[in-house]
């Protein structure tokens, strides 16, 4: 196809600040530069482990009640990872139980080491009452923050931004979905920019009219036809006037973005295919600025995703063989602990790229969920063909800078810190007896209350503004406290 | 609110009902008149006998993929085979079926990774979109892509696996929650129900696939679903025929679960997705939709023809709503491209052809038989992202600036639905947006499009090549692209 870019000319129809749509017009309003996160440059990077993680075995049990349990109903390898191999991922001691070892998964060394120094807070057994094990609906209650589904079908991000963003000049985008679908996380009345490749940033133009010098004209009637949807067109046009126009108008900025500079994310593509990395290095680049000099382009609250978690069958097969060995010859029958190196070479190799370069890791927080765990028992017959399914409460990593490290409101509790060790919530019982009606764990840790400390502490909202957004729930006096920001 | 009367039915609304019930026209071009020849066919029956030839269209036989041996190239083969089928089809609502069942019963190749098995899935597809969606939802239960994908074969005695169990009520069926936000059923009927679909297993010989029930790994003891409600089930133990149960648990879910309005679960919730599908989504917060009795009645004809999915488009597709200019549904990726191409009659070639399902369609969000998840795509608004719509401009540009004999690789020519005789630039504008069937738009956007044709009518330069190769073909692009065109 032949096509090529042009500088897009902007029009007396650009898209206004101040129309306010229903919140089911996401994305339509331009958004506003006064976002507190964009000016401070506090960065907030949201992981979405989709399909229900086995959270059970990224957090392992290695001794103690829970670790009989999970021997018990864990057979198959790799379902059940040894408890010889995970001495090396050893973290804190589950605050839950007593005399209760817990380790990461044995593939997640390089997120151990930023256990080790303080930048990962390990929250466990989060998630929400009467849970819903649809992987829909729950990834929907976490969106929006709303157990019952019953508030606004907005999403937290959404409203926090629609909370910050009030006025402006209308030139930023406050924030970024690296899939090319937007998820509910960003509903709201703030525009976001949702793709998977700086490289899809074109703006695309037949040959013959560049060739006859009418582009210039052709982007002028193109960018009034989209501002007339976006500003009087039926409510049906206005979200996709909204959207063409965003995309049409900053593409060009967007694509001098450099994903060049995320050097150990550059070098651990070029291993392999890593999705995750590839998005991380646009978030990064992103992070940097339109190219060249590093011009702010305002976008602070990142959504990324990672796939492939659903793990019914086939699950299992870990083998502690030689990690690069196995990385050649693509995890032969290893499931799940494939997934776990990737996510665990893809932050940290986000993280070392931050720290390269010097500021961005002093005032960026990472945190990861999945939109339910899984059951306890294997499925099926014990063997290879074993997976785990739908289940619950699951855990949650927080990466950031450590006390002495950060530039933004808070920091990371982490391990060497006083009290907590790094370790938070408890891990839930995974005897039969500890488990729910319906043999599911039980959660220990409201995921609302992660939101919070976020909201409150990381973006510098009020507790009663967080408490709005979070649906009225109020993380401050929840009994189940966790203080991993601060 | 009731059915279109004839006295409503235009040339517009004929070619809303192509656009809507399929992709598009045929492309039939009357140039004496400058109308699509099968428009004004449908423009000119009832609508009662527009819609009733419509559903009677019986596609000719058209040859099969051909052999489909298991690399990733026969996926390739087999998106372009099904692409094709939809451009070139004289049925394209059967099609348009076959991609609603392909996102209701969403299956994927990113598990499923033979081509036979996929294509196998197909084929049932289009032998009963027209049919009956009770025997459709039980063949699909054993069928071996949907074994493999929700692990109905691991699905066993003693040892359930919940995947198919749950999705043939959250998604195939009932659906999570009812109008009421009331929940359709609960975990236990979840395990319940897996215990019911135990024993189906799929194996190859001879590459031919198998599908057969193993009573062996079959659980027959008694089985109580939606216990202590309206809609309890019974199964007994040790029903017979055992391979049978699930046909009778089927039919339970069908002709007894009730919502807590005590109205057929299934028939709203299949009645709404459909409408979502085809017209418009009557949900706008999730509960209490607006059109919930026009939703109803669809229902109504669903269930009283015993769920025949003729009957239920039939009445769908007569509805004065179906027609309503107040509301619009985003065009998913496939029916943009194949609506365009069918529309226009554009020809295919080179790579943009061999790589149309896993590159132009993919990159807009919708690669076939290859759904995100068993949730399948989210379909309307979901489509539009940045990234989507640039990709969708960049077919539009190169569908506009195709030209037959310039070695393009989407041949189209515009010479064919040109009046070169037109001598105003309003007369151009809405000739080729009423081609592309866009009517009534505002006076804003049609100004636009006419500026970009010249500052006055004598601008108009429709005998010189050039002029059409920029201005033409640059209009066609622009109403490609149009935020108007998106929607249907």
């Amino acid at each position: 196809m032949r096509f090529t870019r042009r500088q897009f000319l902007k029009t007396s129809m650009a898209i206004s600040a101040a129309s306010a749509f229903p919140s089911i017009w996401w994305r339509v309003r331009e958004a506003a530069a006064t976002l507190d996160p964009c000016e401070t440059g506090v960065n907030l990077v949201i992981l979405h482990i989709e399909g229900g993680n086995d959270g059970i075995n990224m957090v392992v049990p290695m001794t103690g009640q829970n670790r009989t349990a999970y021997d018990a109903v864990r057979t198959v390898n790799g379902i059940n990872i040894p408890q010889a191999s995970l001495a090396a991922t050893q973290i804190a001691d589950d605050p839950g139980h007593t005399n209760a070892q817990l380790a990461l998964h044995p593939h997640m060394a390089g997120l151990k080491g930023l256990y080790d120094a303080g930048n990962l807070a390990v929250l466990c057994g989060v998630h929400y009452p009467n849970a819903n094990l649809s992987h829909d609906v729950s990834s929907n209650i976490w969106y929006r923050a709303d157990p019952g589904l019953v508030g606004p079908s907005t999403g937290w991000i959404g409203r926090t931004m629609d909370t910050v963003c009030t006025g402006g000049s209308g030139t930023a985008v406050p924030a970024v979905d690296t899939d090319g679908q937007l998820t509910p996380l960003f509903y709201g009345n703030t525009s976001v920019f949702a793709f998977d490749s700086l490289s899809d940033l074109v703006f695309p133009i037949s040959q013959d009219v560049i060739n006859a010098g009418a582009d210039g004209s052709y982007r002028t009637r193109f960018g009034n036809i989209y501002g007339n949807a976006l500003n009087n067109g039926a409510n049906f046009l206005k979200p996709i006037g909204a959207t063409g126009s965003v995309a049409a108008e900053k593409v060009d900025l967007y694509s001098s973005a450099d994903e060049g500079l995320a050097g150990n994310l550059s070098a651990l593509i070029g291993t392999d295919g890593f999705s995750l990395a590839r998005k991380l290095r646009t978030v990064f680049a992103l992070m940097k600025g339109a190219q060249p000099g590093n011009q702010p382009l305002g976008c602070r609250i990142f959504r990324v995703g990672i796939g492939g978690f659903d793990t019914h069958s086939d699950e299992g097969n870990y083998t502690p063989t030689d990690i690069n060995a196995k990385v050649q010859n693509n995890f032969p029958g290893e499931y799940h602990g494939k997934l776990m190196y990737r996510i665990d070479r893809a932050l940290s190799a986000f993280w070392a790229d931050l720290k390269a370069d010097g500021n961005l890791y002093k005032n960026t927080v990472i945190m990861t969920f999945s939109e339910f765990g899984r059951r306890v028992e294997e499925n099926g017959d014990h063997d290879l063909h074993s997976g785990t399914d739908h289940g619950t409460a699951a855990p949650v990593f927080v990466i950031g800078p450590t006390a002495s490290e950060s530039a933004g409101p808070a920091h990371i509790v982490g391990n060497g810190a006083s009290s907590a060790n790094g370790v938070y919530g408890a891990y839930p019982g995974l005897d039969a007896l500890s488990l729910d009606g319906d043999g599911n764990l039980v959660y220990q840790l409201d995921f609302r209350h992660i939101y919070g400390e976020i909201v409150n502490r990381w973006l510098g909202l009020d507790p009663l503004t967080t408490q709005t957004i979070l649906g009225g729930y109020n993380y401050v006096t929840d009994p189940k406290s966790a203080d991993f920001l601060l | 609110m009731a059915d279109i009367s004839p006295s409503n039915w235009s040339y517009a609304t004929a070619a809303h009902l192509l656009l809507r019930s399929g992709f598009g026209h045929n492309g039939t071009y009357n140039k004496t008149t400058s109308e699509v020849s099968q428009i004004r066919h449908f423009a000119n029956l009832t609508p009662q006998a527009a819609v009733s030839e419509l559903l009677g269209i019986r596609a000719s036989k058209v040859k099969g993929p051909g052999t489909l041996d298991g690399s990733d190239a026969d996926f390739a083969k087999l998106q372009l085979w099904w692409i094709n089928r939809m451009i070139r089809t004289p049925n394209p609502l059967a099609e348009k079926m076959v991609l609603f069942l392909h996102t209701h019963f969403a299956t994927a190749r990113s598990k499923v990774t033979k081509p036979l098995y996929m294509a196998t899935q197909n084929a049932l597809f289009r032998q009963f979109a027209l049919g009956s969606f009770r025997e459709l939802v039980k063949q699909v239960t054993v069928d071996a892509a949907m074994l493999w994908w929700l692990d109905g074969n691991l699905n066993k005695i003693g040892r359930p696996n919940e995947n198919y169990a749950r999705e043939l009520q959250e998604l195939f069926t009932l659906g999570v929650f009812d109008f009421n936000n009331q929940g359709n059923y609960t975990q236990k009927d979840v395990t319940g129900a897996a215990r019911i679909l135990t024993g189906w297993r799929f194996s190859e010989v001879k590459k031919k696939i198998v599908v057969a029930f193993l009573p062996s790994r079959h659980d027959t003891l008694a089985k109580t679903i939606y216990e202590g409600t309206p809609s309890q089930i019974d199964v007994p133990a040790a029903y017979s025929p055992p391979e049978g149960e699930y046909k009778f648990f089927i039919d339970q879910i069908l002709d007894k679960h009730r919502d807590s309005d005590g109205r057929p679960t299934a028939a709203r919730f299949l009645t709404r997705k459909l409408w979502k599908f085809f017209a418009y989504d009557p949900v706008v917060e999730g509960v209490n939709p607006p059109d919930r009795p026009m939703i109803d009645a669809l229902a109504d004809v669903f269930v009283a023809s015993d769920y025949s999915l003729t009957a239920v488009l039939k009445a769908m597709f007569l509805r004065e709503e179906f027609y309503a200019d107040a509301t619009r549904t985003v065009k998913g990726p496939t029916e943009y491209v194949v609506g365009s191409l069918r529309m226009l009659k554009a020809k295919l070639t080179g790579s943009t052809k061999a790589n149309i399902g896993q590159d132009l369609l993919a990159n807009m969000g919708q690669e076939l038989l290859n759904p995100p998840d068993v949730f399948s795509w989210r379909g309307n608004l979901a489509w539009i992202t940045t990234q989507t719509m640039l990709r969708r401009y960049a077919f539009g540009a190169a569908l506009a600036s195709g030209d037959l004999g310039r070695n393009s690789e989407l041949g189209h020519n515009v010479y064919a639905y040109l009046n070169t005789n037109e001598t105003t630039r309003a007369g151009v504008v809405d000739h080729f947006l009423n081609l592309l069937g866009i009517f009534n738009i505002d006076n804003a956007t049609r100004g636009e499009l006419i500026q970009w044709l010249g500052s006055s009518d004598s601008a108009l330069d429709l005998k010189n090549p050039d002029y059409v190769r920029v201005r033409v073909r640059g209009l066609l692009n622009l109403i490609l692209t149009l935020p108007h065109y998106h929607v249907h």
